[in-house]
């Protein structure tokens, strides 16, 4: 006959847990294994149904959305400019614009937040470096309130603006390269290689005073705020778009490129690129990091976002909705939860960075089950049925088509290649890896 | 004339108007724009000339008649050198004027601005490389917490002038101070002044009181630890602990008498003291050599019997008189104290309660009777192998040898007992040794019968264990080949702190499936896919050559079905090794034994013997269904086509075996084809996918451990950006994690 204490599975109070002996010699358990896969199949298919990314989008903006920028200390504050030169500054959690700024004749070019984030500088097409005061409260329709404390003339076109991390410092680009203080209205030291117009520079965030610019003449350029002249430039077959630091790795950034990949480079060793992230269909417009340096998220001109880790070549995940057009701003927020994403047709949308993830407070237990469906997941992530299910996603028909034509060209690239080989003299067609193709040439 | 005089007067009014205006407005009020900045880069057309630069004579002038009036340093060395003091400083200027050179030509700016770029990027790429080691450990840390926690530098605070110590001292206050330090001498230095506490940052001070906290909660682990053995009354128990605590003190004797004899010498002393307390001490009344010997002879002499029980009365009557007297009790303390090691003196629960060992006499005897039937038992299992062995010999009587036995015995003792007596002081053991010396031959013949079982399966495994030596000989060969290549390595790489980490899970790096969904095998180039198919014949012919598929040994399944074999289980749960084998058979025979008795009623066996009959009429059946001309032409002239049927692996048949010979096909399509990305060997694949990792299968703390994501972040905290601090971020963090044994899967 069976006897068992009751103390060993009677719960001493309602909101106990049941108590549970158990046995964990593997004898016993057989089917441990299987039992396990058929877990983590099951963690995989509700993941995918839970994946609902979209969350919301703010409206208020008249035009395209032309760039976007984070608020160094906040997690509600976002900033965007718009093709008509005006700036909004949102509100995330009750998604009210609470200031518009008429800003710039043209476009906004680039918004860049001051180290404490209490004021933001942004650039436009007007030549003009205007600082605003980055109070996310709703103001009175004061004169005062809606203009800039502060506004610089620039002789030269000015096309993107970057803040230094740590000092009251900021970098122009448009002609040249120019880093100001804040507190002057002439530069402090204009950098220059070549006549071609720079479109984009960012500040390294960790190692603080280097500086990355890309140029319309296909180059990127790295630039130090100490030295008197730029340090490198790497020229590529396409344009590269953007360019982002990753926060986490003094050494290494991303750039979006124009030949519908993002390239990850190492600036101690520019002349290859660490690592090609495929899977677009259209060129690369904006790239960011995300605040933990593992993955970033990229927007395109086929109307998509991709997420994608450092080390991979593959996206992670795809996101798109109907009415989405080209993207042209994208950020991921500071508290690695949140992407935003602005595009053509005047919306900022906002993304769960990771799509089936629960938001709010979890219970432990919760918790828990959560973290053994994502190791479950990982454990059996070979296998074909539960990679099948986590691979699957469904995308615009012109994505779809457009993968498809992609594919179709590289494979003929690819047999012309191989057909000369074949009927050359040995040696003569030597073989080249992508990476290698990339790069045109770098300049000392 | 009117409109004259009047213009006139108008005109003059009007003049000293405007004469009155020019005097107020003598200068602007407006001022002109102006820009404070200094401006760092001139431009050519800001540049004014000077006014001795307009005209190149007047400039030419100029400068003959700046050369007239200011001095040359080499006039100035001619008249100095006159002066025979100065004498030395002339000859020094001379000796400069002919060494100096003319300064080379400027490079041209482009090569110029080049090498310019180029040490600017060598001193960018030195500084990066300086992130190196944190980002290859961020890499491959089994978890990451965002935000990262930075500890900040400790900041040294000055300390605040003490201006008493300025003060002017009277005569009476020095006295008074005087008289102060004698009575209350200061305090030693370390309690006075804690320099360290002042340097220590918040995070440090929170640290520090975690490790505090952490340190007493120890300690009270401890002490209830210690409480509740002290509660335990197991007598086995106690001696046993007394036994090792014996050897541990023994041992560091021994250490001691190395290193500080002197010390040794008193330790000596002391226990030499205390042995013949305990020996003066009433307790030893039944452990003595004398009253063991009396007990074995109770069992068959009365009157020694009586001897010992008039002997413990004795004793009783004593150890009353003495609780009485209340003396004992002190004793026992100090006993206990030596006994425990210094750190627990103070601690009142570890004093062991050894008045209960006082036990009545018959418990003593029964124990000592089982001990007996044993031994007589062995004696009897001895003596009928020797007779099998030589069946000649005469029956002896038992008691005889068993006289003869114990004789032995008490003769080793005595030796025994000497040498204990002389190489150590631990008074058990001489007391002991009459019954430990029965226990231990029996241990003896134990142990031998270990080792021959051990000698014959090391025996077995020898060929395998060289197959494996040649195996591990060669790897290490190539280990050390990688080693040298590695070597070889620029320290200046980045690459120099990479290492190879073993891959334990997949890491797939594939497109989502967003296009068509394809078949692998269609994506397959079409020279590859024969390859493939090569390959898999090949197989299978191999396959049949061996003869795996035809023949399936239920005996080797049941081999493969006892997991714990081949599963690589967390350290404190693997089997030992050795039983393995033997439990397997008492697990097979057990069943056997069990289904038979489990099923007694239920005559399960008729009723598989009925199914599998049943079985066969079936095939039989499948067999016999095929009739001409069903699915097919009849008739004359055609021919009967046999259908092809389909190619099931053909199955030895066993009896009493039904083997389910169908392919399941809902199963297929979720098992793996071939091999995964970062797994180079199927073994290391198996083994990721046996390790389990839930809650019903490992325990709760390397589950938790098991299941750790790669990242935590925490909601609504902002995650910075990488700082310095990391680099210089001392490492004195005294982290403690549940289940910090269990390597986590990567």
């Amino acid at each position: 006959m069976l006897s068992r204490n009751p103390d060993d599975y009677i719960r001493d109070t309602k909101t106990e847990y049941h108590k549970l002996q158990r046995n964990y010699n593997p004898s016993i358990h057989p089917f441990e294994e299987q039992r396990e896969y058929v877990r983590a199949l099951n963690a995989t298919k509700m993941e995918r149904i839970f994946a609902k990314p979209f969350l919301s989008d703010l409206s208020g903006h008249n035009d395209g959305i032309s760039c976007i920028a984070k608020h160094p200390s906040q997690l509600s504050t976002l900033v965007s400019g718009s093709y008509d030169g005006e700036i909004c500054i949102w509100n995330l959690p009750t998604k009210t614009c609470t200031r518009k700024l008429i800003a710039h004749d043209g476009h906004v070019r680039g918004i860049t937040f001051s180290t404490d984030g209490n004021r933001f500088m942004s650039v436009g097409d007007d030549k003009v470096v205007k600082t605003w005061i980055s109070n996310s409260q709703e103001m009175d329709d004061d004169e005062d309130d809606m203009a800039p404390i502060n506004t610089i003339l620039s002789k030269t076109v000015l096309t993107s603006i970057t803040h230094h991390r740590r000092d009251p410092l900021f970098a122009t680009c448009g002609e040249v390269c120019q880093l100001w203080e804040e507190t002057r209205n002439e530069p402090l030291k204009t950098l220059q290689w070549g006549a071609d117009t720079l479109h984009h520079i960012q500040f390294n965030l960790v190692e603080n005073n280097l500086l990355a610019a890309c140029t319309s003449s296909r180059s990127i350029i790295l630039y130090d705020r100490r030295e008197g002249k730029p340090l490198r430039k790497i020229t590529m077959t396409m344009r590269p778009n953007f360019l982002s630091w990753n926060p986490m790795e003094a050494f290494s950034f991303t750039v979006a490129n124009e030949d519908y990949n993002l390239y990850t480079f190492d600036s101690r060793n520019l002349n290859l690129p660490k690592r090609i992230h495929e899977n677009h269909v259209a060129a690369v417009t904006c790239v960011d990091y995300a605040p933990t340096g593992k993955e970033f998220v990229s927007g395109s001109y086929d109307k998509t976002i991709r997420i994608y880790e450092v080390e991979k070549t593959n996206s992670r995940e795809i996101y798109h909705t109907k009415r989405q057009q080209h993207i042209t701003a994208i950020a991921w927020s500071l508290d690695n939860k949140y992407i935003f994403s602005g595009s053509d047709e005047m919306n900022i949308r906002i993304w769960k960075a990771y799509a089936s993830e629960k938001l709010g407070p979890l219970k432990p237990r919760e918790k828990d089950a959560m973290r053994y469906n994502q190791a479950l997941k990982q454990k059996f992530s070979t296998h074909p049925q539960i990679k099948r299910i986590a691979k699957h996603r469904q995308v615009p028909k012109y994505v779809y088509r457009q993968q498809d034509l992609l594919k179709q060209a590289k494979e003929k690239e690819k047999r012309k290649e191989t057909n000369r080989r074949l009927n050359s003299k040995p040696g003569s067609v030597p073989y080249v890896s992508q990476k290698e193709r990339v790069i045109v040439r770098e300049d000392e | 004339m009117s409109s004259d005089e009047e213009t006139e007067v108008i005109s003059s009014s009007h003049k000293k108007l405007l004469s009155e205006i020019n005097d107020i407005v003598k200068f602007q009020h407006i001022k002109k724009p102006k820009r404070s900045e200094p401006a760092i880069k001139n431009d050519e057309f800001h540049l004014v000339k000077t006014k001795n630069l307009l005209d190149n004579e007047k400039a030419e002038e100029g400068a003959k008649k700046r050369d007239k009036k200011s001095v040359s340093i080499q006039s100035v060395a001619n008249i100095v050198r006159k002066t025979p003091t100065q004498k030395k400083i002339s000859n020094q200027f001379q000796d400069t004027f002919k060494q100096s050179k003319v300064l080379n030509k400027p490079l041209e700016k482009v090569y110029a601005e080049r090498i310019q770029r180029s040490v600017g990027y060598e001193n960018v790429k030195t500084s990066l490389s300086r992130w190196d080691a944190i980002v290859t450990k961020n890499k491959n840390a089994d978890q990451l917490r965002f935000p990262i926690i930075q500890e900040k530098a400790p900041v040294e605070h000055k300390k605040a002038l003490d201006f008493s110590q300025f003060r002017y001292k009277t005569q009476m206050m020095k006295e008074m101070e005087e008289i102060h330090n004698q009575c209350f001498p200061k305090l030693s230095e370390n309690e006075s002044n804690e320099p360290s506490s002042e340097l220590l940052t918040l995070e440090e001070m929170k640290e520090r009181r975690k490790e505090l906290a952490r340190l007493k909660l120890r300690e009270s682990h401890q002490i209830a630890k210690k409480r509740l053995q002290g509660k335990i009354k197991s007598k086995k128990y106690h001696r046993l602990k007394k036994k090792e605590e014996m050897k541990k003190k023994l041992k560091e004797f021994e250490e001691l008498k190395i290193s500080n004899p002197e010390a040794a010498l008193k330790e000596l002393e002391k226990i030499e003291k205390e042995r013949v307390k305990e020996r003066a001490s009433l307790r030893h009344k039944n452990t003595g050599t004398w009253a063991k010997s009396m007990k074995i002879r109770a069992q068959y002499d009365t009157t020694a019997k009586k001897e010992l029980e008039a002997q413990l009365a004795l004793g009783r009557e004593l150890t009353q008189k003495d609780k009485q007297s209340d003396s004992t009790d002190s004793d026992e303390d100090e006993v206990s104290t030596t006994i425990n090691d210094t750190k627990d003196t103070e601690n009142p629960w570890l004093s062991n309660n050894d008045n209960k060992e006082i036990d009545p006499l018959d418990d003593i005897f029964s124990g000592y009777r089982k001990f007996w039937k044993q031994k007589n038992e062995n004696e009897e299992a001895l003596q009928r192998l020797k007779k099998a062995s030589a069946s000649n010999r005469q029956d002896d009587d038992q008691e005889q040898e068993e006289m003869s036995l114990h004789s032995n015995q008490e003769e080793a003792s005595i030796g025994q007992g000497s040498d204990s007596e002389s190489d150590d002081s631990s008074e058990s053991d001489g007391d002991e040794t009459n019954a430990s010396n029965f226990i231990n031959d029996l241990f003896d013949a134990a142990e031998e019968k270990i080792e021959e079982k051990l000698e014959s399966k090391i025996k077995n495994l020898k060929p395998h264990l060289m197959e494996a030596d040649a195996v591990k000989t060669k790897n290490h060969k190539e280990t050390v080949k990688g080693k040298k290549r590695k070597r070889n390595f620029d320290v200046n790489d980045p690459r120099y702190l990479e290492f190879s980490r073993e891959t334990k899970l997949g890491d797939i790096d594939e497109a989502l499936m967003e296009g068509k969904e394809t078949d692998e095998r269609e994506v397959l180039p079409p020279s590859k896919k024969v390859l493939n198919e090569i390959k898999t014949i090949k197989s299978q012919k191999k396959a049949f050559m061996r003869g795996t598929t035809d023949e399936i040994d239920p005996n080797a399944f049941l081999v493969v079905k006892s997991k714990h074999l081949i599963t690589a289980l967390p350290k404190n749960q693997e089997f030992d090794e050795i039983d393995e084998e033997e439990e397997l058979e008492n697990l097979q025979s057990a069943n056997k034994m069990s289904l038979a008795e489990a099923f007694e009623n239920d005559d399960i066996i008729d009723d598989f013997v009925a199914e599998l009959e049943e079985e066969e009429k079936a095939q039989q059946k499948d067999d016999n269904s095929v009739l001409p001309g069903w699915g097919s032409w009849g008739g004359e002239g055609v021919k009967n086509v046999e259908k092809s049927k389909k190619t099931v692996p053909i199955v030895k048949k066993k009896d009493r075996v039904i083997i389910n010979t169908k392919v399941n096909d809902k199963l297929k399509k979720h098992l793996i084809s071939a091999l995964p990305f970062p797994f180079t060997t199927i073994k290391d694949f198996q083994a990721s996918m046996r390790y389990p990792i839930g809650k019903d299968f490992v325990p709760a703390a390397a589950h938790s451990k098991l299941t750790e994501s790669s990242f935590v972040t925490k909601a609504g905290t902002i995650i910075e950006p990488m700082t310095e601090e990391v680099l210089v971020q001392s490492n004195t963090k005294h982290k403690r994690k549940k289940g910090k044994f269990i390597k986590r899967k990567k």
